[in-house]
């Protein structure tokens, strides 16, 4: 199968006045379209740098990264904000959801920034928020509903422009056990109909949902494992 | 729990998706609406902010609409007549030595000459100054104003004639012109054409017909008149004649120019007009676009040096600073907020927003609420018109037919959202997406150094305003209450008119006994500017180049004492010595001394044949404070004094007001009781200045509570952000007092900073504004202190309410909410 992102010797380095650390040293890893990817680590590992990078938020200062055969490595801004339009969803921890916008409002508004028509949109939005569950507090502003639905209202926001990839930053973080594991069925749900999904996790529980584990160390891809060899 | 759905997603594993492109329009109006509903979200939310931002906004707009409508008025004053470009002043340079003194007035015959001698004047008219008179028909009995007039008048100023005929009217001697005004108080209505009205003066009654009535003028057209009388009438009275030389000038002379001819060389052509006629005249003439001359009408040596246009540009700026002071607050704030909005943006990021749209929308943030700002500022300057018109001495209304006013007022509301949305929305649009999702501050140095600098900004135009207020107060103050060499107070000014000038020294004498009055003397003078003045004064030993301007004050018996001008040398005139009645005159210190610089053996000198030196006074003012002293020459020929000095005992005033009305009223009963005080009359020379002052006054007021507004803001907010670092402090012992310091010392050094600047600043500003002063105050080192109080006190109680707030809060609440 086609690799949907590769990248190549990838380097991040963050600098203060007076200390530089390397947040990514010479990453190599490749995800196969259809993929469902967990990158596993201790906290300053490089994790979520890497999901930043992966996610078009951010740019590497050294190696190349292709995301579905485009170097995007020196894209600017401008660029990486028009590739990630309609081609990655992000799910976060803290859901991220903008307060003064309510549920329906805040799943909208990518579909607000690609363009799309009025009609469209209205059916893509109901579509995607009745398959999450959530259609009868479309009106509610984000304050009123419970961590488990707004992280369904997130993953709405996520999936409505179709896009080929889902980033997910520990998306059962802030979410007790019973709800955290509605949300990974639902992301294996989304694997299972062809999203790519990476997604950077603590809880090994979580990663077991994953076809591949990748673990990073001080920035350094130290262990990769598919699924029949986890050991959790 | 989530419930298993069913959801057909083949499109979700497509291909790189790149956006769609929808018509421009659609997309836009689709995101305003966004915007607009995150806006009013927002507002509701943060209701304080909200609150300043509106509150400081709408004061800004206010002061600068305020300004506007009368700067506006100012800038519009007397543009409104047609064709009035054509129209020109004729003015004269006057040359006295090195000093060259520019006057509007002119010989009474130079309008038919100019219009004779050159071909491109089409009209020309002389006019007189402005005057009062009794006008009576049948029980109405009116004292009105007006002026005297030749019958171009009215074609080259075209006012709008409400009744009558334009060509027809003051075409004879016994035609007279009313206002609606004086038409309406006289006979009742306005149609008055053919009605006649008697002109009472002294010597005499005389009939006029009115031959129009005029349309009361736009409230941008200067000067009040109630009547116009022929000019002719005025000028064979027989003692006009001096009208008719070419060496004297009172008059104005107005000129329209044919449509082709060039001014310039116009005005050239009639410089050595009158020295042509009046050999020896020391005057060059010029044409002075009539228009130009309300706005830009002051002469400094020959020169044209303003005018009132300065005061037009001072509040223009005033204006301007009010505004930016408030679009200062929003900036503030809105980039003080920008943590609470950093979310937002990055969200917005991550579903595809790019900088150019996040911009739009902080923008359009700030316009909203700048419209709504520019409502409630338009609700205010409704409210407050008629104070502000009465601060203003005018009479404007807000233009609401007027597209063009509505246009500005979009374009100020426009420029004013965009300024102070300007830096919020290119700081938040520029948030990093990844730093917002790694919980990091953008409060880095860059940030906090651009509010600092906004706040000292801000703090400097409020010094410098407070500062200029401060002068701009002891300044008049020191000139309403300067010595000014007589005694101004409890001093009455009663017009003589029929019985009153023809028996004054009866009058006087009723007058005396009137336990309330002291003394009483008459004049010509007003000592209110000048009013006579010769440059034909010769001395023994005087330079022959030499010219110097005297005033000529032409007084009765007991003048000095009456107005209490002190003698220094010599004798005041007396009733006892026959002799002082002719060719004897009192000197000011300063004529005495430029005559005895020359020869200071003087006792006389030739003016009106040889006079002897009486005595000397002391100097005293009869200009505005603005000039320097004046030779003077108080002469003793009461033939044309029409003015009543009358100086009263301290006590009740207006019982002894009532005693002398009893008393004129017997002596004259025909001619309503007309009198003024000296001190009030004094206050009027300086109606620019005191309105100056009441203004200044006003918005330095305004300027200090935006400011504080927007500090109450700020401190708000840093208080909000230190939660946590006061909550440590106190669980480690902090009092109350340390912590209100950890917020007020943010400020307190901005503050100190900004006074330094903007007293040096205003120090600079003042320095230059006094010098228009010839006696002027010096700029004294507590005004600054004062300045500095005020702002340091009132910044300091607007943080400290925050402060104090942020104190209370139980460190157990504030340290778990971290």
């Amino acid at each position: 199968m086609e690799n949907i992102i590769k990248t190549v010797n990838l380097k991040k380095l963050y600098t203060t006045e007076e200390v530089e650390t390397t947040a990514l040293d010479d990453i190599n890893i490749e995800i196969k379209k259809g993929e469902f990817v967990a990158i596993m680590g201790p906290s300053g590992c490089g994790k979520s740098t890497l999901l930043n990078i992966i996610g078009l938020l951010d740019n590497p200062d050294s190696g190349q990264y292709h995301f579905i055969d485009n170097e995007v490595a020196q894209y600017s801004e401008r660029q990486r904000s028009q590739l990630r339009k309609g081609n990655i969803g992000f799910v976060f921890q803290s859901f991220n959801l903008i307060d003064e916008l309510t549920c329906y409002e805040n799943v909208e508004l990518p579909l607000l920034y690609l363009k799309t028509p009025a009609d469209e949109r209205k059916r893509r939005v109901e579509e995607v928020l009745t398959r999450m569950n959530i259609m009868h507090r479309k009106d509610h502003f984000p304050q009123q509903l419970s961590g488990g639905q707004q992280q369904r209202v997130a993953i709405a926001r996520a999936i409505v422009a179709k896009p080929s990839v889902i980033l997910a930053d520990e998306p059962t973080g802030n979410l007790d056990s019973a709800n955290g594991e509605e949300v990974m069925r639902l992301l294996e749900e989304l694997n299972n109909e062809g999203t790519t999904i990476v997604m950077v996790t603590h809880s090994p529980h979580d990663a077991n949902y994953a076809h591949r584990i990748i673990n990073l160390f001080d920035g350094k891809v130290v262990t990769e494992n598919i699924r029949e060899q986890f050991h959790i | 729990m989530f419930g298993r759905v069913q959801f057909r997603s083949s499109f979700l594993a497509s291909n790189l998706y790149y956006p769609s492109s929808l018509h421009p329009s659609f997309y836009s109006t689709t995101m305003f609406s966004n915007y607009l509903k995150i806006a009013l979200r927002g507002f509701a939310k943060h209701k304080l902010t909200f609150f300043i931002n509106l509150f400081g906004l709408s004061l800004g707009l206010w002061a600068t609409l305020s300004i506007g409508l009368w700067v506006n008025s100012e800038m519009t004053m007397n543009r409104s007549f047609p064709e009035i470009d054509q129209v020109y002043r004729i003015m004269e340079h006057q040359s006295y030595g090195s000093e060259i003194f520019t006057t509007t007035s002119t010989p009474g015959i130079l309008a038919p000459a100019l219009k004779e001698e050159f071909p491109e004047v089409e009209l020309s008219a002389c006019y007189s100054w402005n005057q009062s008179g009794l006008f009576i028909h049948d029980e109405n009995k009116l004292n009105l104003n007006g002026f005297y007039a030749q019958p171009d008048y009215l074609h080259i100023m075209q006012y709008e004639i409400l009744h009558g005929d334009r060509n027809q009217a003051l075409t004879e001697v016994s035609h007279i012109v009313l206002s609606k005004e004086a038409a309406i108080k006289l006979f009742g209505k306005t149609d008055v054409i053919g009605e006649s009205v008697t002109f009472k003066e002294t010597e005499e009654d005389t009939e006029f017909k009115v031959m129009a009535v005029l349309e009361t003028p736009a409230e941008n057209v200067s000067g009040n008149f109630d009547f116009i009388l022929p000019f002719d009438f005025w000028f064979e009275k027989p003692y006009n004649g001096w009208l008719k030389q070419w060496g004297n000038n009172g008059p104005n002379t107005l000129v329209k120019l044919n449509q082709n001819a060039d001014w310039e060389n116009f005005s050239a052509s009639i410089e050595n007009f009158i020295s042509e006629k009046n050999e020896g005249s020391n005057v060059r003439l010029f044409a002075y676009p009539q228009a130009e001359l309300y706005l830009r009408g002051k002469f400094v040596d020959g020169k044209l040096a303003g005018g009132k246009i300065e005061y037009v540009r001072l509040f223009g700026i005033i204006g301007l600073f009010v505004l930016i002071i408030a679009c200062i607050n929003f900036m503030n704030l809105s980039t003080a907020k920008s943590q609470k909005r950093a979310k937002e943006v990055g969200v917005r990021k991550v579903v595809g927003a790019d900088r150019k749209g996040l911009i739009q929308q902080f923008l359009a943030e700030s316009i909203i609420l700048t419209v709504f700002a520019g409502l409630f500022a338009l609700l205010l300057v409704e409210l407050t018109l008629p104070v502000f018109n009465n601060l203003t001495g005018k009479s404007m209304s807000v233009p609401y037919g007027n597209g063009i006013a509505w246009l500005y007022l979009l374009g100020i509301l426009l420029v004013t959202g965009i300024i102070a949305g300007s830096y919020p929305a290119f700081y938040l649009s520029a948030t990093k997406v990844v730093s917002v999702f790694r919980n990091l501050t953008r409060s880095g140095k860059g940030v906090v150094m651009a509010r600092k600098g906004l706040v000292l900004f801000q703090f400097i135009l409020a010094t410098m305003l407070i500062v200029a207020t401060i002068v701009v107060f002891r300044q008049i103050d020191y000139t309403l209450n300067k010595d000014l060499g007589y005694d101004k107070e409890q001093l009455l000014i009663v017009n003589l008119e029929g019985r009153l000038f023809n028996n004054f020294e009866a009058y006087k004498t009723q007058l005396e006994l009137l336990p309330g009055v002291q003394l009483a003397s008459r004049a010509t003078h007003t000592l209110l500017g000048r009013n006579s003045n010769t440059g034909s004064v010769r001395w023994e030993g005087k330079d022959p180049d030499f010219t110097a301007l005297f005033e000529i004050m032409n007084v009765d018996y007991d003048f000095l004492e009456t107005t209490g001008i002190k003698l220094v040398q010599g004798d005041d005139f007396s009733r006892d010595r026959i002799s002082d009645s002719s060719n004897a005159v009192l000197l000011n210190k300063r004529a005495y001394e430029l005559m005895s610089k020359d020869n200071p053996e003087i006792s006389t000198f030739s003016w009106n044949g040889d006079q002897r030196i009486l005595g000397v006074v002391e100097d005293f003012h009869f200009q505005s404070l603005h000039q320097g002293m004046e030779p003077a020459i108080i002469n003793l020929d009461p033939s044309f004094a029409s003015r009543a000095f009358i100086r009263l005992n301290s006590g009740n005033i207006q019982q002894t007001l009532a005693e002398i009305q009893n008393v004129t009223e017997n002596f004259e009963p025909f001619f309503p009781f007309d009198y003024s005080f000296m001190d009030e009359n004094y206050a009027r020379m300086y109606e620019e200045d005191v309105r100056t002052k009441e203004l200044a006054k006003y918005f330095s007021i305004l300027c200090i509570l935006i400011s504080c507004l927007g500090l109450l803001g700020l401190s708000a907010h840093i208080a909000e952000q230190k939660t946590k670092e006061i909550g440590i402090r106190k669980v480690l012992g902090a009092s109350t007092f340390s912590i209100l310091n950890v917020i007020n010392r943010e400020f307190i050094t901005i503050v100190g900073i900004s006074i330094l600047i903007g007293s040096a600043i205003a120090y600079w500003l003042m320095q230059d504004w006094l010098s228009s002063y010839a006696y002027r105050i010096d700029f004294e080192w507590w005004f600054i202190v004062l300045a500095a109080g005020i702002i340091l006190f009132i910044a300091y109680m607007t943080v400290t309410l925050q402060a104090l707030k942020a104190s209370k809060v139980n460190p157990v609440n504030s340290l778990k909410s971290e």
